[in-house]
């Protein structure tokens, strides 16, 4: 941090990520895509189905559903709330903001916090609704890892995603290309139906797969479900996934910098 | 004042050369703004005002030359809250409240704003619930105005404030800008309206093209422009020679003179005085008489082709 000798006191984004994040909530949009979409598929693969509920490790089918479910729904909040950053600047908004001691470093951490608190919502709609459904976990401390595994690590990555975006694609697509983007991701990442074969092989390799993977790892330990069968796979890979595209997303966002404060 | 050594100026740019590909913005460019100096930064669009305002404003960087703010690069003056800005059309979020607008923008300062202060400054605390969105071209100025003022600004820079707003919004925006600015600070405006510059500055900078042209006081600015221009015919006129003589008696007022065949054109400070003795001492026909304004004399700065014109 750069030394502010001239005057007391240090710009606070409180107030700034509070407002936000207030009115990314209400906004009609993120309201379905974010919290009706990712509740209905849930009830629908995870509470209403015949196997439900079958055990999977420390928890039941249902229960690993809607931890998978609940990763989709914050990499949609997270990748939407970022990427609407993309309407924000092209408003003019970064030069605003540019001028402010916080800088455009502020609103980055901004939209950042926003996405993960705008994220929060979601999950927890769909943990009460896992709750009130048949979802089962072994002990709370399951419940709640998998809570916060399915919350804080995506919403990070798909925040700097929905950056990256939102920075580099204009304002009119990017939140398109955001949103229709991780329905691809969630699929290839294993989210919805278990994958197989040369899918599953390539959806490794997907910026999802590593967040649903860590997601579900309280519940089903090393085991991975396929279409077909079961595999055990070690902690590293979907870490390294996970921090891979998280630093990948944040250097591509780096690199938009000097367009944030263009004129349009 | 204390005789300590002078601070710098609030804006100091030497040299300034600005490229946009083959399109030089700027070229050159000088311009020093004293601490509480009120400067009117002029010229046609496209003249490369804004671009040396986003230097200014540490958002582009210079290809060449320096630019220093209050004695500092221009990025950390404006991190360190010293500079206030209102920007063209646009940035702002049209979803906010004025209210939360303010408050967010006050949140971001180093030290905390005094915000009740500067809604009465700009006079909108009767808009505080609406959305932005919803507010006039002069509201929302008004609301980029107090934006600006919240960090207590030593310099403002103005990037054509007032353009889109119809005559009565204008004439209210610099009200509101007099009183908010009565505190001696610093500023720089960016306008192609003469008369704004006129009335609210203490110092005129023309550009165009992204050259200097003239800066000056206002009246100096006006003098370039002095005078009234008288126009005749003279039928069998042999020169200027023969003109000259025939205005001796006014010699003193005169301060151009040309001659076109027997067209003859004047610029004179008594133009009745040259009016009269044309006509009752000379053949002198078609007589003429028109003021210069002060938008004849920038039309007339601001005309003169760079490139083809040999110093004088």
């Amino acid at each position: 941090m750069t030394t502010l000798t001239t005057t007391s006191g240090r710009p606070r984004l409180g107030t700034y990520t509070r407002i936000d994040a207030l009115t990314t909530l209400k906004r009609a949009d993120m309201i379905v895509f974010t919290l009706l979409l990712p509740l209905g598929m849930y009830l629908f693969w995870g509470a209403m189905q015949d196997y439900s509920g079958l055990d999977v490790g420390r928890g039941n089918i249902a229960a690993s559903t809607m931890v998978n479910m609940a990763v989709f729904s914050v990499a949609v909040a997270a990748t939407c709330t970022a990427a609407g950053a993309a309407v924000e600047l092209a408003g003019g908004w970064g030069r605003q903001m540019a001028l402010t001691p916080a800088g455009t470093r502020g609103y980055v951490l901004v939209k950042l916090l926003c996405a993960v608190i705008v994220s929060a919502a979601p999950v927890t709609i769909i943990f009460i609704a896992g709750l009130f459904t048949g979802a089962e976990m072994d002990a709370f401390w399951v419940w709640a890892a998998s809570y916060l595994l399915a919350l804080a690590p995506t919403a990070l990555l798909f925040g700097c995603y929905g950056l990256a975006v939102g920075l580099w694609f204009p304002a009119q697509g990017a939140v398109g290309i955001a949103g229709t983007s991780i329905a691809l991701f969630g699929f290839l990442g294993n989210l919805f139906m278990p994958l197989d074969g040369t899918l599953f092989a390539l959806g490794r390799f997907t910026p999802i797969y590593g967040a649903g993977a860590l997601a579900t790892r309280p519940i089903q330990g090393d085991t991975v479900a396929l279409m077909s069968d079961v595999v055990d796979e070690a902690l590293w890979v979907p870490l390294t996934n996970m921090i891979a595209w998280t630093l990948l997303f944040a250097l591509v966002g780096l690199a938009a910098r000097r367009r944030t404060t263009r004129r349009r | 004042m204390a005789s300590t050594t002078a601070p710098e100026p609030a804006v100091r740019i030497s040299g300034l050369t600005k490229s946009f590909g083959p399109l030089v913005a700027v070229d050159r460019l000088d311009l020093t703004v004293a601490r509480g100096e009120v400067v009117a930064f002029l010229g046609p669009n496209g003249a490369g005002k804004s671009t040396t305002l986003d230097v200014v404003l540490g958002f582009s960087r210079a290809d060449a030359g320096t630019v220093t703010v209050l004695g500092d690069a221009p990025a950390r003056a404006v991190r360190d809250g010293r500079v206030g800005a209102v920007l063209q059309a646009g940035g702002l979020l049209p979803d906010l409240t004025v209210r939360q607008t303010l408050d967010v923008v006050a949140s971001l300062q180093c030290s905390t704003p005094d915000v009740e202060a500067v809604i009465a400054q700009t006079r909108l605390s009767g808009l505080l619930r609406r959305k932005v969105g919803k507010c006039s071209g002069g509201e929302v100025q008004r609301i980029r105005l107090a934006l600006a003022l919240l960090p207590r600004p030593e310099l403002l820079v103005l990037d054509e404030p007032t353009t889109g707003m119809d005559v009565t919004a204008r004439a209210d925006f610099w009200e509101t800008m007099r009183e908010a600015t009565a505190q001696g600070r610093a500023i720089l405006f960016a306008t192609h309206y003469l008369t704004e510059a006129a009335d609210f500055a203490d110092r005129i900078v023309i550009i165009d093209r992204g050259r200097l042209v003239a800066d000056g006081s206002v009246d100096e600015i006006r003098a370039l422009g002095e005078g009234t221009t008288v126009t005749a015919s003279w039928p069998g006129l042999s020169g200027e020679p023969e003109l000259r003589e025939a205005l001796a008696p006014v010699a003193g007022s005169l301060l151009t003179v040309s001659v076109h065949g027997e067209h003859v054109e004047l610029r004179t400070t008594a133009a009745d005085d040259v009016a009269r003795l044309l006509l009752t001492a000379t053949p002198a026909v078609h007589l003429g008489i028109s003021a210069l304004s002060l938008d004849d004399v920038f039309t007339e700065l601001v005309a003169q082709e760079p490139d083809a014109a040999p110093a004088p």
